[in-house]
């Protein structure tokens, strides 16, 4: 009892939860919740929202107290709930806890931050710029995955998606657009910014390459095709045996880029690898003689009958009109992955 | 410094405590720090930069609100009879409505939507008391629940459609939090296995909570005393709703999108950002809820209104508001920050406003 007085003004600055079948333990600090320490741990504990309504970071509570920011009832069907599943990003621990995870726990990479000098600027199309920086610290990441710059001088924060990997040297890649009245984009279109040094913070996001023998849909609109160009020049020996479909939306011919970099690549794959670039607006009189129209129009044609598992980036909604069409198609919900890119913002990518 | 500012906001509610205390006219002492406040938050320029502070001085002043509010009420009580407050004289009555309800919704709002924030019990159990001095004690289950999901769709009756007033406003979004939380706790029991009448619904917190405080001043200082409390509760939650209305008046996102930084506004009152606990500094906090209030970082980017005290006396004039503010502002929201998905939405939007399809014209 005494023990018990004493534990309340005296409480454990961490509890430890261990994963039933998996062999995993991690610490979790006071107040802070399952998903929380998972991440800065460097787990890839299953997550998509964290705010306790999407259910993805479900885990079964085998043994242990935990206290609720909200009621993991609000994202988990009744069933799950009184079968003792709950929301890692809602759990906060009270005691050691023992829990059971339907998918393997692996590792994550843990964001960092790190200074960076713009070591080459290079402009790939009139409105495309591709960025490399040069980190002081080297940041590891997986492909298809973003990370912030900011830039302290302009107050701006923005997050580009890495566009290949990781380089020798520890050289990172992206590719800006022009955001017309955008600060950041305009301040790197307007002269030769070589040698600054911005904050890189990183990698976010989940999105990335899913292992599977069916045929790859890549769908890119712009610089969406930064993330799917990562993954696709990361994919080594026999993932290149996968088929490839690479649909690239831009409006003008003008607005095309690294299609060379695309044909080297699809020249180095096992597999079939069909590029598809689609032009939106191109003038009909043009000499352009490849496709025409939105991507969504190709589909049918070239993936009509095929297993296949979507890869889209790029504004949303072209994402979305790709998803519907994909869906139409009788792709697989769960083989859709898709990134959205919008404009000034700190939480998504472009 | 920085930490100093915060303690705005117990200076504001201890005039309220000391002009109850003193009785007589100087019960006016609370309301009076309005027009003063409005003042100065007009006046002074805007303040974008970021707050260092002692995160337990600055803590400390969320948790001295709530004492704070308890001893108004105490020395209101204790006023009315001991007669130095005659709520039959119109000058103690309407200084005594004015102070409690001005007291109970502008510095308490914040202080209670921080603490809802917070992880522990003790401080989100503060929240729901001190929402029950403008009486809405179960604010958090649809702010959270609702509100920080669905901010700026037609699923958030938090966010006011354009076109309409402050008025409709603040009835619709009463309604709205309701009906949201009195669904949300049936259906979380529900999935827990346990009938929405199951005695750990918060409904009925939040029904004995709305009767407790007028019914505690009624026991205490009479009958007279409880209709004051009653007409300040609602008076406050008039205003708690009329200042809410400016976070995200018009704003539009599509279902399901990731909210991003234009998706509030922001006013960066020199007054209003420590008194406000930098709820007005706003959008971080929709990016991310668990941040304290004096970590959020103001964006300047983001889109930024006037000063909220300037935008609620227009906002008391519907046709006003919108010629002024709103329609120029949301113009420059479509054209400069919407996703091509927003603007669809928001040409829509404009249409049933009866507003210009200025997207058509300028976009």
């Amino acid at each position: 009892m005494l023990k018990k007085i004493i534990g309340l003004f005296s409480p454990p600055a961490e509890f430890t939860v261990s994963v039933g079948g998996q062999g995993v333990q991690f610490k979790v600090s006071r107040g802070q919740t399952i998903l929380e320490s998972a991440q800065h741990q460097g787990l890839a504990f299953p997550h998509e929202c964290k705010v306790g309504s999407c259910g993805a970071c479900k885990f079964k509570l085998i043994s242990g107290k935990v206290s609720e920011l909200s009621s993991s009832a609000m994202g988990l069907s009744g069933g799950l709930y009184q079968s003792g599943y709950r929301l890692g990003c809602q759990c906060i621990p009270k005691e050691d806890l023992e829990i059971e995870l339907d998918s393997k726990l692996g590792k994550a990479i843990v964001p960092k931050e790190t200074t960076a000098v713009i070591s080459e600027q290079k402009h790939l199309a009139h409105d495309v710029i591709g960025l490399t920086l040069k980190p002081e610290k080297i940041l590891t990441f997986n492909p298809g995955q973003y990370a912030d710059i900011e830039f302290a001088e302009l107050s701006v924060v923005r997050s580009y998606s890495f566009s290949t990997p990781a380089q020798a040297d520890g050289s990172l890649n992206f590719q800006v657009r022009h955001v017309p009245g955008g600060l950041f984009s305009g301040w790197l279109f307007g002269g030769d910014r070589t040698g600054t040094t911005v904050t890189l913070r990183g990698p976010y996001g989940q999105f990335g390459l899913n292992e599977s023998p069916d045929v790859m849909v890549c769908v890119a609109g712009g610089t969406g095709l930064a993330p799917i160009k990562c993954i696709l020049e990361s994919m080594t020996g026999t993932q290149r045996e996968r088929d490839v479909f690479l649909f690239f939306g831009v409006r003008q011919q003008r607005d095309l880029f690294c299609i060379e970099e695309m044909q080297a690549l699809q020249a180095d794959w096992g597999g079939n690898f069909e590029l598809i670039p689609v032009l939106s607006e191109e003038p009909a009189t043009s000499s352009w003689k490849g496709k025409r129209g939105m991507v969504t129009e190709y589909f049918q044609e070239y993936l009509q009958g095929q297993s296949c598992e979507a890869y889209l980036c790029g504004p949303p909604p072209m994402v979305d009109a790709a998803e519907a069409e994909l869906l139409r198609l009788d792709v697989a919900q769960g083989s859709i992955y898709a990134d959205r890119f919008y404009n000034r913002t700190s939480a998504t990518t472009q | 410094m920085d930490t100093i500012r915060y303690y705005l906001i117990p200076l504001v509610t201890g005039c309220g405590v000391l002009g109850f205390y003193y009785g007589g006219n100087w019960v006016w002492l609370g309301a009076a720090t309005f027009p003063v406040l409005l003042v100065l938050d007009i006046v002074l320029p805007k303040d974008y930069s970021e707050r260092k502070v002692n995160s337990f001085f600055a803590d400390f002043t969320q948790y001295l609100q709530l004492p704070l509010m308890i001893a108004m009420y105490g020395f209101f009580i204790f006023g009315v009879r001991e007669g130095r407050i005659v709520l039959g004289d119109p000058i103690h009555l309407f200084g005594s409505i004015l102070s409690l309800a001005w007291l109970s919704g502008v510095p308490t709002l914040p202080v209670a939507h921080e603490l809802m924030h917070r992880r522990h019990w003790l401080p989100r159990r503060m929240a729901q008391l001190l929402s029950t001095f403008y009486g809405d004690p179960n604010r958090d289950i649809a702010h959270v629940n609702t509100h920080h999901l669905d901010l700026d769709t037609p699923l958030d009756s938090d966010t006011p459609f354009r076109g309409q007033t402050m008025y409709g406003f603040v009835v619709s979004a009463t309604v709205g939090s309701i009906k949201d939380a009195i669904k949300i706790e049936a259906k979380t029991l529900k999935r827990k296995g346990k009938s929405a009448w199951n005695l750990s619904n918060r409904v009925y917190q939040y029904v004995l909570l709305l009767l407790a405080l007028p019914a505690v001043v009624t026991y205490f200082a009479g009958v007279d005393a409880g209709l004051v409390t009653i007409v300040s509760m609602l008076i406050a939650k008039g205003l708690v709703e009329g200042f809410n209305y400016f976070q995200h008046y018009g704003l539009i996102r599509e279902i399901g999108q990731p909210i991003t930084l234009h998706h509030a506004w922001n006013h960066m009152g020199m007054i209003v950002r420590p008194l406000g606990c930098e709820i007005t500094n706003h959008i971080n906090h929709h990016i991310d809820g668990y941040i304290r209030f004096y970590d959020l970082r103001p964006e300047k980017e983001a889109p930024q209104m006037p000063s909220l005290f300037l935008c609620f006396l227009i906002g008391l004039v519907p046709p006003l508001w919108e010629k002024l503010i709103a329609k120029p502002k949301l113009k420059h929201w479509d054209l400069h920050y919407a996703s091509p998905g927003e603007r669809k939405l928001a040409v829509e939007a404009n249409k049933k406003a009866g507003w210009p399809d200025w997207i058509a014209q300028e976009g």
